[in-house]
């Protein structure tokens, strides 16, 4: 009886599709939304042109949307891999980007379906490499690269009493958890009313690789605040799993909010200068 | 206990009895309000008593429990001889079946003829439009659309998760809601934003050629499921890939065909939308 009360209660809160984006749509969204918000006149009649005339939000999830449709769309990697010595990125998903902005600078020269599956792929992955679970950190010193810090933590949101994987927490939990009420527009309204021109220029100075150093080293530091406990099975007690407290859990937000911010700032910088001519 | 379960029960199967999801009226009436003119939007902010159309996106379905408003569980969908629309049903109180409920087309058209006759008594007025507003959501719902050689097809379900989920239901909210969890402000933003040459695409002829163009499609749209069919995550989604574009341009050509209407009604200058 128990059991039915609460399937029809969780079907009730959640609904039978309920999203697991990275990010989560609401994410992805409010970073392409904030974008969208900095963009020239010229750049955003450009690019929506390309786009049938749809908003690059509308197109924000697209790439985790239709993954199934096609493999190739899933290759291109939604985890962006650092060095962990001199976070700078690396291997495929850093060449993956590097192409997407390197085929959209010519994109003119495209086709229309080749230029918007890019385009797609940008909105979505540049966003993707914003998000703290998305930094995969790899030692290269010796014989094969090994990935240093995984995502292989079972995370107890101590005041919210749940559970979470720490990839999951990032992708969608942070967000859902604290505002389940909020909207892209309002992530955007709440983050990107008040921020001071210095502040932009601050955070889209240098070159987007520089940008995506920066996340790796900002993440690394986030990531070492909670004592991490390695992965255990499903029926470990809450309170063997790496507990993250009200403090880290407000120092995440924090974190997540400004990832967001700084994510459509620069998707912005970069979409207006490809497309703003 | 037995009651909480049917409290819960109801919660979660109250949607069955909409069409969309008041998110997704809200979502039309938010549209086609975007698309005012500014002499429609006001005359119909007054009739309503200050109020915009999207506070009475779902109006209709609120009443319908109240005295005197009974009938109006039977508007909210339209009933075809296969593809030929079955018109001048009696708005019956209480009808023998679900085609015989099926008045919306009727409904609908009265209450257009209704607000043009200038005859109505201020709350007649409000409610007209209110009715308007909701129905015009309604029959841009495949799943409100009765063909009588498809009856079964109304029973289709799909199994996910090992439970079995219907497949009208599935188009009230989750055609939509399972790709794009977005509000009302930003259904508005995404899809108010149709071209000229678009908009006069979608709401050129009349409003029977509305109801009766969405004929095909919505006869398709019965045809995208067989029933019985179990989906694993991947097959869900893609699955959903093909029909959540078919729901997004039905939510946006209802909210640019309800602002047509309201124009005309209500702007002197607009064009005139005809019933026939």
């Amino acid at each position: 009886m128990k059991r039915f009360i609460l399937t029809l209660t969780a079907l009730l809160i959640c609904g039978i599709n309920a999203e697991c984006f990275a990010w989560g749509g609401v994410g992805h969204a409010t970073i392409a939304y904030i974008a969208e918000r900095h963009l020239t006149p010229k750049a955003k009649e450009n690019i929506e042109k390309c786009i049938d005339g749809k908003s690059i939000v509308y197109y924000a999830s697209w790439l985790d949307c239709h993954r199934v449709d096609n493999k190739s769309w899933g290759k291109l990697s939604h985890v962006c891999h650092y060095d962990i010595n001199t976070l700078e990125p690396i291997g495929k998903p850093h060449k993956y980007m590097k192409s997407s902005i390197n085929k959209l600078k010519k994109y003119r020269e495209l086709t229309d379906s080749a230029l918007k599956v890019t385009i797609y792929h940008f909105v979505h992955s540049f966003g993707d490499y914003h998000c703290p679970g998305h930094v995969a950190l790899y030692d290269r010193t010796g014989e094969k690269p090994k990935r240093v810090h995984t995502s292989s933590y079972d995370i107890f949101l101590k005041t919210k009493n749940i559970r979470f994987g720490y990839h999951k927490l990032w992708d969608s939990g942070i967000i859902q958890q604290n505002h389940p009420d909020w909207g892209y527009m309002d992530w955007a309204h709440a983050l990107d009313s008040s921020i001071s021109q210095q502040y932009i220029d601050s955070v889209t100075a240098g070159t987007w690789e520089e940008w995506l150093k920066d996340v790796a080293t900002r993440t690394h530091k986030v990531y070492n605040i909670f004592e991490r406990v390695p992965k255990k099975g499903k029926d470990t007690p809450d309170n063997e799993l790496s507990i993250v407290d009200n403090q880290t859990m407000n120092d995440y937000v924090e974190y997540a909010s400004e990832q967001l911010l700084i994510a459509g700032l620069r998707m912005a910088k970069i979409i207006n200068e490809i497309f703003g001519e | 206990m037995k009651r909480f379960i049917i409290i819960i029960a109801c919660l979660l199967f109250t949607n069955s009895a909409f069409a969309w999801s008041r998110a997704l009226h809200n979502a039309i009436a938010a549209i086609a309000n975007d698309n005012l003119t500014e002499q429609a939007e006001a005359n119909i902010n007054k009739a309503l008593g200050g109020h915009n159309i999207i506070y009475s996106a779902q109006w209709m379905y609120d009443v319908a429990e109240e005295k005197g408003y009974e009938q109006t569980k039977n508007w909210r969908s339209v009933a075809f001889n296969k593809t030929k629309l079955i018109k001048g049903k009696k708005i019956a109180k209480h009808p023998e079946n679900i085609v015989n409920r099926a008045c919306g087309f009727e409904a609908l058209t009265a209450a257009i003829s209704a607000i043009e006759s200038g005859k109505l008594s201020e709350q007649e007025l409000a409610d007209n439009i209110r009715y308007i507003v909701t129905i015009m959501g309604d029959l841009h719902c495949p799943t409100h659309y009765i063909f009588t050689d498809m009856l079964e097809k109304r029973k289709s379900y799909y199994i996910y998760d090992n439970k079995k989920r219907p497949y009208v239901t599935y188009w009230e909210s989750d055609a939509v809601r399972g790709t794009f969890a977005w509000r009302t402000s930003e259904f508005v933003h995404q899809l108010s934003r149709l071209t000229p040459e678009q908009v006069s695409q979608v709401t050129a002829g009349s409003v029977t050629d509305w109801i009766v163009g969405n004929v095909p499609l919505y006869r398709e749209v019965f045809g995208m499921i067989d029933t019985g069919t179990r989906f694993d995550k991947n097959g869900l989604r893609r699955w959903q890939n093909k029909i959540y574009p078919i729901a997004i341009e039905q939510i946006t050509v209802a909210g640019y065909r309800l602002a047509t209407v309201l124009n005309s009604l209500f702007d002197t200058n607009a064009p005139k939308v005809t019933i026939k």
